[in-house]
C-alpha cells in the first residue's frame, strides 16, 4: 500500500465515490421499502411462536384449528456466537399473541427479540418460570420430563381460552385428549420402571436425564462430566478413563448420547461403546421431524431404551413408536 | 517419547509437589489411554507448530495464524452443509484464505494485519450465513464448526496416523521453502535476482500454515492451536538469531509445554475447587504465555549485559544491525 | 420494514457504524487490527468471572476487556508484531474455559449475555449504545491529533513528550469500552467488522486524515443500512451482508486506487 504522504497528491477529491454510493443507496432503499418479509401466521387464528418445535407441538395439540403455530426451528446446537435472528423471526415475535420458550439461557435470543418488540398484550410462557424452577437449574432440557408438558398444556389451554372465549370447550376437549395420551405415556413409564428400574446407564450430556430419572434408571456418569460435555470444555483424563471403563467393562446396560451432536468427544464415546458391545441409544435434543409428536417421540425413546436394556440392541435412529404398543 | 514423559514427571516430582500424589499419578499417567493419545497427538501438533510458527512469527503473521482457525470455521460450516468431513472444509477454506492473503500484495506487517482483519470479518459473515442455512435446513449440530477447546483427551487412536501424515506434509513443504522464506524476509530482491519468486514461497508457506492450523484446531481446539503456533516460536526467536536453531528449539519447546500441560491436567484432578480436573487447554496456554514472558525478561537481561538479541527481539534498528540470518 | 424492532435496528446500526467508522480509522491507522479482534474475545472470560463472583455481567466484560487492553498495550511494541496480542487472547479464552468448568452449570446461560442481536434491540439498549458511541467518538476525537502524530511521525512525537505506550493504551481502552457495551447489544461480528473494513477501505479512497474519517464513517453507515435492508428483504442474517460488503468494499477500494494511480 502507498504511504499516506505520497497518496496525498495523487488521490485528492476522491470523496466523490462515497457520495455517489450514498445516492445509490437511497434510491435502492426507496425502491425496496414497499416489500416486506412479514410474518407467515394464518389469518383469524391465535398466533403462537414457539422457540423449540417440541413446545410448538404442544401448542398445536391444544389449540387445534384455532391456532397458527410457528416454531423458530433454530438448531439449538448451533454456536450462539454465530447464530443470528432472522428478520422473519423478529417480525413473527412482533405479531405473535403467545410466545413459548424454554428459558434458562437455552433460547436467550427470544428475550432479546421480545425486548425489541414490546407488547403488553402478548402472553409469554417461559417454561422454567412456569415450573417455578430457580434460574440456577443446571439441566436446561426441561421438556424431557413429561410433567413439564402437562403443566404447559394447562397453561396454554387457559391462555387460548382467554384469547378466544367462544372456543373454550374446543380447547378443553383437546387438552383432555392430550392428557389421556400423556397418561398412556405415564403408564408406559411406570411399567418400564417396574421392569427395568435400577438398571445402570451411561450418558454424554444431560439431554435425556429427566426422562431417565423418571424411568428409575441409574445414571452412572457424574453430572460434572455431563456439564463439561454440554459446555464444550475439557474433560480430565481421569473422567474419560472412568467413563470408558463403564463402557469397556460393561457396567452399564445402555449408553445414551445426544443424537444431534457430531463432535469428536461424543463420537469417541460412541465408538468405545460400540467396541465393547454396549447398546447405544440416540437421544434427540429437539423433536425429530417429520412424523413425530411429543408423546410418540418420548415413546420412541422409551422403546429404544427398552430394546437396549432388554435385548442389547442399539438405536442410532428413532423408529416410530406407537403409544398403545 | 516415553523417556521424555518420564523426564517431565521426574522433574515435577523433584520439585516436590506432594510426593505421594505424584507417585500415584505418575504410575497411572502413562497407563491411561486418553493421556497416551493426547501425548502423541500433542507431540505431532507441537512439532508442526514449532516449524510453521517460527516462520509465521518472524514474517509477522501472528494475526493470520490466529485468524486461520476462525476462517477455517467457515469452511467447517460449509462442510456441515455439504455433508463432508470438517477437515476438508477447514483445509480448503484455509487454502483459499492463504491465496487471498498472499495475492493481496501487502508490503508491511501492518497492512497484512488489516487485510487479515477484513478477510476475517468476511469469513464471520460467511459463517453466519452457512450456520443459518444449516440450522434451517439440516438437523445436525454445528459443534464441529468451531471447537474452541475440549478435545485434547478425546483424540481417538484412529486419527493419529492421519495427524502424522499431515504433519509430515506440513514439515516437508516448509522445509522445501525455508531458505527462500528466510531470504525473502530480509531481502526479497536477492531472491528475485536468483530467479525465484518470493511470493511462490510465501504462498506454499501459507497453505502449509492453513493445513497445520486446520489439523491443530480440529484435533486440539482453536485456542491451543493458536497458542502453540505462536508462543514457543516467539519465545525462541527472542533468544536466538539462527533460523535452524530456532526451528529446532521452538519445536522442542512446544513439545515440552504440551507435555507439561498434559501432565498438570492429569495432576489437577486432585486440585480445588471441584476436584474434577482443570481444563488442559487453559494449563497449556498459561504455560505458553509464562514461557514467552520469561523469554522477554531473559532477552532484556541479555541486552543489559551487552549480548546479542534474537531475530524478533529489540527494535527494528537493532535487528538490522545485530543479526544476520544463518540458515 | 419500519416496525419497532427494525427502527431500533436502523438506529443502533447507525450508532455502531459511526462508532466503528471513527474509532476504527485510528485503530487501522495505528496498526491495531489484531487488538480490535482480541478485545471482544476477552469479554468471554469476563462473563464467566462475573457469574462466579455474582456481579453484573457488564462489570465482568468491562474489567476483562480493559485488562486485555492493558496487557496488549504494555507488551506489544513495534518488534513484537502481534505475538503478545495472540498469546493474551488465547490465555483469556483459556481462563474462560477454566471458569466454565468450575461453574458446573449450563454455560449458555452465562454467555447468553454476550450474543447481541441487531434485530433484538430494546429502547433501553438504544440509549446505552447511543451514549457509548458519543463518549467513545468524543474521546477518540480529543485524542486524534496525538494519535496521528505518534503513528505517522513517531520521532517528533517522542520529542514532543508524547508517550507512545500511553497513546496506544488510551485508544485500546476506548475500543474495550465500546466492545463491552456494544457486544451484548449487536454482537461481536458487527463490531469487529465495522471497526476494520470501512476504515481499511477509506484509506485507499481518501488521502487526507479528516476526509479519511468521514469516508470511513460513510462507508460504515452505508454498509449497515444496505445490510439491514437486504437482510429484511431476503431473510438472511445481517452479519452475512456486513461481512460480505466489508470484503467487497475493501477489494473495490484497492482496485480503484490501483487503477487511478496508474
Amino acid at each position: 500500500m502507498i504511504p499516506l504522504s505520497r497518496r496525498k497528491n495523487v488521490l485528492r477529491g476522491r470523496l466523490a465515490a462515497p457520495v455517489a454510493l450514498v445516492a445509490l443507496t437511497s434510491v435502492l432503499a426507496g425502491g425496496v421499502a414497499g416489500c416486506s418479509s412479514a410474518a407467515q401466521f394464518r389469518n383469524g387464528s391465535i398466533r403462537v411462536l414457539a422457540a423449540e418445535n417440541q413446545y410448538g407441538d404442544i401448542a398445536q395439540q391444544i389449540g387445534g384449528r384455532y391456532v397458527s403455530v410457528i416454531s423458530v426451528e433454530s438448531n439449538p446446537n448451533v454456536d450462539p456466537h454465530s447464530y443470528e435472528l432472522s428478520p422473519r423471526v423478529a417480525s413473527e415475535a412482533d405479531s405473535a399473541q403467545v410466545i413459548v420458550q424454554n428459558g434458562l439461557g437455552y433460547d436467550g435470543f427470544m428475550n432479546k427479540v421480545e425486548a425489541a418488540t414490546p407488547n403488553p398484550h402478548r402472553n409469554i410462557v417461559d417454561v422454567r418460570r412456569l415450573l417455578g424452577l430457580p434460574s440456577s437449574t443446571p439441566n436446561p432440557h426441561l421438556w424431557y420430563e413429561p410433567q413439564t408438558m402437562r403443566r404447559l398444556a394447562i397453561s396454554l389451554e387457559a391462555t387460548f381460552g382467554a384469547l378466544q372465549p367462544s372456543h373454550r370447550g374446543y380447547f378443553s376437549a383437546r387438552a383432555s385428549a392430550f392428557f389421556s395420551s400423556l397418561n398412556l405415556l405415564g403408564t408406559k413409564i411406570a411399567s418400564f420402571k417396574a421392569k427395568f428400574g435400577g438398571q445402570p446407564v451411561a450418558v454424554t450430556e444431560p439431554v435425556a436425564d429427566y426422562l431417565l430419572q423418571d424411568l428409575g434408571l441409574r445414571i452412572l456418569t457424574p453430572f460434572a462430566f455431563q456439564a463439561k460435555v454440554m459446555n464444550g470444555v475439557d474433560l480430565s483424563p481421569q473422567e474419560i478413563t472412568a467413563q470408558n471403563k463403564l463402557l469397556s467393562t460393561r457396567q452399564v446396560k445402555a449408553f445414551v448420547y445426544n443424537e444431534q451432536v457430531t463432535d469428536p468427544v461424543t463420537e469417541s464415546f460412541v465408538a468405545e461403546a460400540e467396541k465393547s458391545s454396549v447398546p447405544v441409544v440416540g437421544a434427540f435434543e429437539t423433536m425429530p421431524t417429520p412424523g413425530f409428536n411429543y408423546q410418540n417421540w418420548m415413546a420412541a425413546e422409551l422403546n429404544a431404551l427398552s430394546l437396549a436394556i432388554d435385548s442389547g440392541m442399539s438405536s442410532r435412529n428413532l423408529q416410530q413408536g406407537a403409544l398403545n404398543g | 517419547m516415553i523417556n521424555w514423559g518420564m523426564a517431565v514427571i521426574s522433574l515435577a516430582a523433584a520439585q516436590g509437589t506432594g510426593s505421594k500424589a505424584v507417585a500415584n499419578g505418575a504410575s497411572g499417567f502413562l497407563f491411561s489411554s486418553p493421556v497416551d493419545h493426547a501425548l502423541v497427538a500433542g507431540t505431532l501438533v507441537a512439532i508442526c507448530a514449532g516449524v510453521v510458527g517460527t516462520f509465521a512469527v518472524f514474517r509477522g503473521q501472528s494475526f493470520a495464524t490466529h485468524s486461520l482457525s476462525d476462517i477455517g470455521a467457515a469452511g467447517g460450516a460449509a462442510a456441515l452443509l455439504a455433508g463432508v468431513t470438517p477437515l476438508a472444509g477447514f483445509a480448503s477454506m484455509g487454502t483459499v484464505a492463504a491465496i487471498a492473503l498472499e495475492s493481496a500484495e501487502t508490503t508491511s506487517a501492518k497492512d497484512r494485519d488489516i487485510t487479515t482483519g477484513v478477510l476475517l470479518g468476511g469469513s464471520f459473515g460467511l459463517s453466519a450465513l452457512l450456520l443459518y442455512l444449516a440450522s434451517n435446513f439440516t438437523n445436525v449440530s454445528g459443534a464441529t464448526t468451531g471447537v474452541l477447546f475440549g478435545s485434547l483427551f478425546t483424540v481417538s487412536a484412529s486419527t493419529l496416523p492421519f495427524l502424522a501424515a499431515i504433519s509430515v506434509v506440513v514439515v516437508l513443504s516448509v522445509g522445501l521453502v525455508a531458505r527462500r522464506l528466510t531470504l525473502a524476509s530480509f531481502d526479497p530482491d536477492l531472491v528475485r535476482v536468483k530467479g525465484k519468486s518470493p511470493r511462490t514461497a510465501g504462498l506454499i508457506f501459507l497453505v502449509a500454515l492453513g493445513l497445520a492450523v486446520a489439523m491443530a484446531s480440529l484435533s486440539l481446539g482453536a485456542i491451543l492451536s493458536a497458542a502453540l503456533m505462536i508462543g514457543p516460536a516467539a519465545s525462541v526467536l527472542r533468544l536466538t538469531s539462527r533460523v535452524g536453531t530456532a526451528v529446532l528449539t521452538a519445536s522442542l519447546l512446544a513439545v515440552a509445554e504440551t507435555w507439561l500441560g498434559i501432565y498438570l491436567a492429569y495432576e489437577s484432578y486432585s486440585w480445588p475447587p471441584n476436584h474434577d480436573g482443570w481444563p488442559a487447554s487453559f494449563l497449556v496456554v498459561a504455560l505458553v504465555l509464562l514461557v514467552y514472558l520469561a523469554s522477554r525478561g531473559l532477552e532484556r537481561l541479555r541486552v543489559l549485559m551487552g549480548g546479542n538479541v534474537g531475530l524478533s527481539g529489540g527494535s527494528a534498528t537493532e535487528r538490522g544491525r545485530g543479526a544476520t540470518p544463518h540458515v | 420494514m419500519f416496525s419497532s424492532f427494525m427502527v431500533n435496528a436502523w438506529i443502533a446500526g447507525t450508532f455502531v457504524a459511526v462508532l466503528g467508522g471513527v474509532v476504527g480509522f485510528y485503530v487501522v491507522l495505528g496498526g491495531n487490527t489484531f487488538a480490535a479482534h482480541a478485545l471482544p474475545t476477552s469479554a468471554f472470560a469476563g462473563a464467566g468471572a462475573a457469574a462466579i463472583a455474582g456481579v453484573d455481567p457488564l462489570v465482568g466484560l468491562l474489567a476483562f476487556s480493559l485488562l486485555g487492553a492493558v496487557g496488549i498495550a504494555s507488551l506489544e511494541n513495534r518488534a513484537s508484531q502481534g505475538v503478545p496480542t495472540a498469546l493474551i487472547t488465547t490465555f483469556i479464552l483459556g481462563v474462560g474455559s477454566l471458569f466454565l468448568s468450575i461453574t458446573n452449570s449450563y454455560g449458555e446461560q452465562i454467555f447468553a449475555v454476550l450474543f447481541g442481536q441487531v434485530l433484538g434491540i430494546s429502547r433501553g439498549e438504544l440509549w446505552a449504545i447511543g451514549g457509548t458511541s458519543i463518549v467513545c467518538v468524543g474521546a477518540v476525537g480529543l485524542m486524534s491529533r496525538p494519535i496521528t502524530i505518534s503513528v505517522l511521525l513517531p520521532a517528533s512525537a517522542e520529542a514532543a513528550g508524547l508517550n507512545q505506550g500511553r497513546m496506544k493504551l488510551a485508544l485500546l481502552a476506548a475500543v474495550a469500552l465500546a466492545t463491552s457495551i456494544a457486544l451484548p447489544v449487536v454482537g461481536a461480528l458487527l463490531i469487529f467488522t465495522l471497526l476494520v473494513s470501512p476504515a481499511a477501505s477509506a484509506r485507499y479512497l481518501v488521502s487526507s486524515l479528516r476526509g479519511g474519517v468521514v469516508a470511513s464513517v460513510m462507508i460504515a453507515v452505508i454498509t449497515v443500512w444496505l445490510s439491514i435492508g437486504l437482510a429484511y428483504l431476503t431473510n438472511l442474517p445481517v452479519g452475512f451482508f456486513v461481512g460480505t460488503f466489508g470484503v467487497l468494499g475493501y477489494v473495490g477500494a484497492r482496485t480503484l486506487s490501483k487503477v487511478t494511480s496508474r
